[in-house]
């Protein structure tokens, strides 16, 4: 038998939302729907979980904040990733200032550093490489990059998420896999 | 998403290296157990706060049609205070924002004067201690007692002219000990005094 979210097209979910009534209901369904995705999509970004916490916490305060503002004709995980992309980027600028504040230092806050201690990563060295790798690009190519690379999202969707244009977006990928290939060759 | 395959083979047009890498790629990252269960709640917890926030907003009220007639009825006030005035203009003598604190400072001074009176009393009665025959015994606590008594017997303008009075024709000392026991007597029994105020009364 399936569930009452499997039921449920993205459709009738946004009408939901959509209704007073139905609201509370349809955003739990929301959330779990897109928790996980958002969750790791999140997690690749800020690499600690305890970060990714908040982070994702604060994104489905603002989805359920900005529901009345929500395209209809606009698609529902597009909109998620959008949100929960901003916040973390939010975060991230804010957590540098915070760190060089506190430290009163020149170097640069790199959590993937920290990667090797952290309980909830065991990942190879490798990985940290390319993690390593992804803190040297732009903010906008990293994002195109994880994206693309993690979350296997078409171009057409990054499009949306970020607000560029196909022809933009490809490129932007594609500097961004040479410039990691060079950083992890170089280190 | 786009088909798996097709990333993989865009990837490794660019990039032999990431591609591999790609496809070794295993899921790294953890999370705490139940953790997307605890997730759910939390965030459906926060929202509900928030939803309990925006209430409370909306908390106070007003009874219907509160608004429609408020201009009325503040014209009809406005009348009738025009009329009150047009039988006799009524002038405050002072505010009533300050009436509470006046009446403390009324109080202070009329203390402060009674105080002044039995003080000098209690003075002349040790200075003629020697010649009289008999012999007034009065303690401080005695006449702290007598004020907080009577104080409220005598007339506001007679003290303060006996006090003035006094104060110009004798060079009134007070003892140290006197002072800091009406001191304590102040402070434990009137809720917001000042000395400065007593002792420009005197």
């Amino acid at each position: 038998m399936k569930t009452h979210r499997q039921l449920m097209t993205e459709q009738v979910l946004i009408a939901a939302l959509q209704d007073d009534i139905q609201q509370k209901q349809a955003f739990q369904t929301l959330v779990e729907t897109y928790q996980e995705r958002l969750y790791w999509h999140i997690r690749k970004l800020v690499l600690n979980h305890e970060d990714a916490n908040d982070v994702i916490q604060n994104t489905f305060i603002k989805a359920w904040k900005g529901l009345k503002n929500f395209r209809a004709d606009a698609k529902l995980y597009t909109w998620l990733y959008r949100i929960a992309t901003n916040e973390s980027l939010t975060f991230i600028q804010n957590r540098k200032k915070k760190y060089a504040e506190s430290f009163d230092v020149d170097e640069t806050f790199s959590p993937a550093n920290q990667l090797k201690a952290d309980q909830y990563f065991d990942g190879s060295e490798a990985e940290i490489k390319l993690f390593k790798a992804l803190e040297t690009l732009p903010e906008k190519q990293r994002v195109v990059f994880q994206l693309r690379y993690f979350e296997e999202l078409k171009y057409e969707d990054i499009a949306e998420i970020t607000d560029t244009s196909v022809g933009a977006l490809k490129a932007s990928y594609h500097h961004a896999v040479k410039k990691i290939e060079h950083f992890i060759l170089e280190h | 998403m786009d088909d798996q395959q097709n990333i993989l083979s865009e990837l490794k047009e660019i990039s032999p290296l990431l591609h591999d890498l790609k496809a070794h790629q295993q899921s790294s990252f953890k999370v705490p157990e139940e953790y997307f269960s605890i997730l759910k709640e939390e965030v459906f917890s926060m929202i509900e706060i928030g939803m309990n926030d925006a209430v409370g907003k909306q908390a106070f009220k007003v009874p219907d049609n509160y608004f429609a007639d408020l201009s009325g009825r503040v014209m009809a006030g406005i009348d009738e205070e025009e009329s009150l005035e047009t039988e006799g203009k009524i002038i405050r003598l002072q505010s009533k924002r300050n009436h509470g604190r006046t009446t403390y400072r009324k109080w202070f001074s009329m203390a402060a004067a009674v105080a002044a009176v039995v003080l000098i009393m209690v003075n002349l009665a040790k200075v003629d201690s020697d010649t009289s025959s008999a012999k007034v015994e009065i303690s401080q606590q005695d006449a702290l007692q007598y004020i907080e008594d009577n104080y409220s017997d005598f007339e506001s303008e007679e003290l303060y002219s006996l006090a003035a009075s006094i104060n110009d024709e004798l060079s009134l000392s007070v003892s140290d000990d006197f002072e800091n026991q009406l001191e304590n007597y102040m402070d434990n029994n009137l809720e917001d005094w000042d000395i400065s105020l007593l002792t420009n009364e005197i």
